[in-house]
């Protein structure tokens, strides 16, 4: 049976543009990356070094140390907001999320701000930047698992004879083990690929395989080593990957009920009390120390920071942040939206599309600036200087999110509604206009919003795209905090304080038009 | 004839589902196709309006083979069974929508809108937001939204399941009475006898006109 798809034929040109921009700026570069490792002795200098060894083992150790250090942060919020509604409980989620949708950069800064000089570029702020950063990956990805258990078979457990010590140890443990290790897993990758944070943390001795990436390439010139580091990373995160999904298993499978219930006790109520208190503490002090040294320094109050924001340098910072934000934004939306068509009308045919925009997914941001460096560095194809690289780079990162904001929607709308309007009249496109797309702009809007966020604090990629004349606020930011100096502490922070207030609206915005469409 | 179905066969997965069905329809008549649960009306319907190639087959409508047409270029159409009124609409836009396809001016169609809203009872209803209706309310938009297109022949796809006796009965009356006001050929898939008798119509089971 034939049924009227109305769109099936425009996924034939609809993935071109997904196509080229990941083709061209991803998958070219990448294979360039790969033949140039092999045809260089970069490899075996990087392996027979000594101090990249204890890079390594570096980036491995705190990776596995932030994970456990994020899980003794965010578990006891963790377990209130999924065990006991209380006022403010979804005000308490979304303040805990916030710190995961700030640039790394800032993140990094924040720490800056917070801690004592004598705590500088170790590897404890690194961690404890890391444990702060991905605090809501245990809250979202736990949380949501967590409250849907039904809270009656730890009663049921307990009327058997469990304390409630073995009750959480033989029922939920068992029952919330398979999210844990996904949380655990996520924020090893995360740590391990982390950048922004040890950049600005780790100073110029903490290094990780990223920042080691960026050191031998831009610092040194050693095209060669950076290249061939980059391909034993993505090696090693494939290995990662492979160990993760193969040892993962998933949870039993339980009625999902709604396991929020009042507090009872006295003593509940504190408890619940004093762990939302202290998580909030904990997530904005961060956030309110950068937006204090924006404005003191050495013990006094001085706004020169903020003043510097008209000077030529900072305001120029801004503004290049803004306008490849939104050229980013831009051509996010255009890419993504044609892609959803062709993935979501396509059928089977073209399931890849959806397989090679989420490429940009698993390659870390440092090795796609990198990419781009070395591929397009001769002429017709010198294009690592031009003004559009760096919008494009960004772009990259910020489709494969903006395809899984829009995909669902589009998807979503019934193919019905189509054959409806067909019945009224309606040629394709013109169906298209009128119904699919108006049900789908809400989400090509903060497909949009989404994109202009991961741009407008990126920083991997940027760091190697960027010219100092056409500098965006992440490496302004990083410039600025890595030297000495109360006017570059001042404006860095500053810089830091505009990118918190940017990064909190726009996702704000993204929420709210979430909320109002429902 | 107004409609007529030579030889339509439908396959699905190559496994033959409907097969030599033929069906002719006079300008103006309402034939009613009946038939127990899965024997392939709503599928017939759907070969008429163009929204299911047929594997074999003509769909001849007012002389004119329109088997290869799409669904947009067909004089028919239709009422489906759960209404799909467009959620991002309101009433007057759902119903004003062939129109506004058809690029008939404003003046016209809010007139056209009016008429169409009066006719199924529901005047005043212009701005409202079509998740905010009843469940009789959004069949009559529905209802009202097709014809408002005035099409040649009307398909109805079980226009009437799910509503109270009550209301059922008064819908079928105010139908019957526009449809044979407007000369619309119509074709209706119940499985509902008494449906069929109060719209006055030639019932047809599908079981005599197709091999199935």
């Amino acid at each position: 049976m034939t049924t009227y798809r109305p769109y099936a034929s425009w996924a034939r040109w609809t993935w071109l543009p997904s196509g080229a921009l990941v083709g061209v700026f991803l998958v070219v570069p990448l294979v360039v990356i790969v033949a140039t490792s092999l045809s260089s002795r970069g490899v075996v200098d990087v392996l027979t070094s000594a101090s990249m060894r204890g890079v390594w083992w570096f980036t491995l150790w705190q990776a596995a140390v932030s994970a456990v250090a994020t899980f003794v942060v965010a578990m006891p919020a963790t377990w209130i907001v999924s065990r006991y509604a209380f006022a403010g409980r979804r005000l308490l989620i979304a303040v805990m999320t916030v710190p995961f949708l700030l640039p790394t950069v800032v993140v990094g800064a924040a720490f800056l701000a917070l801690l004592p000089p004598t705590m500088h570029y170790t590897a404890a702020a690194i961690i404890m930047a890391h444990a702060y950063f991905n605090i809501a990956v245990v809250v979202r990805v736990v949380g949501a698992r967590w409250e849907q258990l039904d809270p009656t078979l730890g009663d049921a457990a307990r009327t058997l004879g469990a304390s409630p010590l073995s009750a959480a140890r033989t029922i939920t443990w068992p029952l919330l083990r398979g999210a844990m290790t996904s949380a655990f897993g996520i924020i090893f990758l995360f740590c391990f690929t982390s950048y922004g944070v040890i950049r600005l943390l780790g100073g110029p001795s903490v290094s990780t395989v990223e920042t080691a990436i960026y050191v031998r390439a831009v610092v040194f010139g050693d095209m060669d080593g950076a290249v061939a580091l980059s391909v034993l990373q993505m090696l090693a995160l494939l290995v990662l990957l492979g160990l993760w999904g193969r040892r993962r298993n998933p949870d039993a499978p339980t009625k999902p009920v709604s396991g929020l219930r009042r507090a009872s006790t006295l003593r509940e109520t504190w408890t619940i009390g004093v762990v939302a208190l202290v998580m909030v503490v904990v997530a904005c002090a961060p956030m309110i120390a950068v937006a204090l040294r924006s404005v003191r320094v050495r013990g006094k109050f001085s706004f020169a920071g903020w003043a510097a924001l008209r000077s030529g340098d900072m305001a120029g910072a801004v503004a290049t942040s803004l306008v490849y934000a939104f050229v980013a934004a831009l051509l996010t939306v255009v890419v993504a939206v044609s892609a959803a068509t062709a993935v979501s009308y396509g059928g089977k045919r073209y399931a890849w599309v959806s397989v090679l925009t989420s490429l940009p997914l698993t390659i870390s941001a440092v090795t796609i600036g990198l990419g781009i460096i070395v591929t397009f560095d001769t002429p017709p194809f010198e294009f690592r200087s031009s003004w559009f690289i760096t919008p494009v780079a960004h772009a990259l990162v910020a489709v494969p999110l903006a395809l899984r904001t829009v995909v669902p929607v589009a998807r979503d709308v019934p193919s019905s509604l189509s054959h409806a309007a067909a019945t009224l009249g309606a040629k394709p496109l013109t169906s298209w206009l009128t119904i699919d797309w108006p049900l789908l702009s809400g989400a090509a809007t903060s497909a949009g919003a989404l994109a202009f966020a991961v741009s407008i604090g990126e920083f991997g990629a940027t760091s190697f795209l960027t010219r100092r004349a056409s500098e965006t606020m992440p490496v302004a930011i990083s410039r600025l905090l890595g030297r000495p100096g109360d006017m570059n502490q001042l404006t860095g922070y500053t810089l830091a304080t505009i990118l918190i207030v940017v990064c909190v609206a726009v996702v704000a915005l993204i929420d709210r038009s979430k909320t109002v469409r429902r | 004839m107004m409609l007529e179905l030579v030889g339509i066969e439908v396959s699905f997965n190559h496994v033959p589902f409907l097969r030599n069905v033929n069906l002719s329809v006079e300008r103006g008549a309402i034939v009613t196709l009946v038939g127990p649960s899965g024997s392939g009306k709503s599928t017939l319907l759907r070969v008429i309006c163009g929204l299911v190639a047929p594997s074999a087959g003509r769909v001849v409508i007012d002389g004119r083979d329109v088997t290869t047409l799409a669904p947009h270029r067909r004089p028919v159409g239709m009422v489906f069974q759960d209404n799909q009124l467009f959620p991002h609409l309101s009433v007057a836009d759902n119903v004003g929508y062939a129109l506004r396809i058809a690029r008939v001016n404003r003046a016209t169609r809010l007139e056209v809108v009016h008429e169409m809203l009066q006719l199924v009872g529901l005047a005043g209803f212009e701005d409202r937001r079509v998740d905010r209706l009843s469940g009789g309310e959004a069949k009559r938009v529905a209802v009202a939204r097709s014809l408002a297109a005035s099409p040649a022949v009307l398909l109805l796809d079980e226009p009437l399941a799910g509503l109270d006796a009550a209301l059922r009965d008064r819908m079928l009356d105010d139908l019957a009475d526009q449809l044979v006001e407007r000369a619309t050929t119509v074709v209706h898939v119940t499985h509902d006898a008494t449906e069929a008798d109060r719209l006055g119509s030639r019932i047809v089971d599908i079981r005599d006109i197709a091999i199935s």
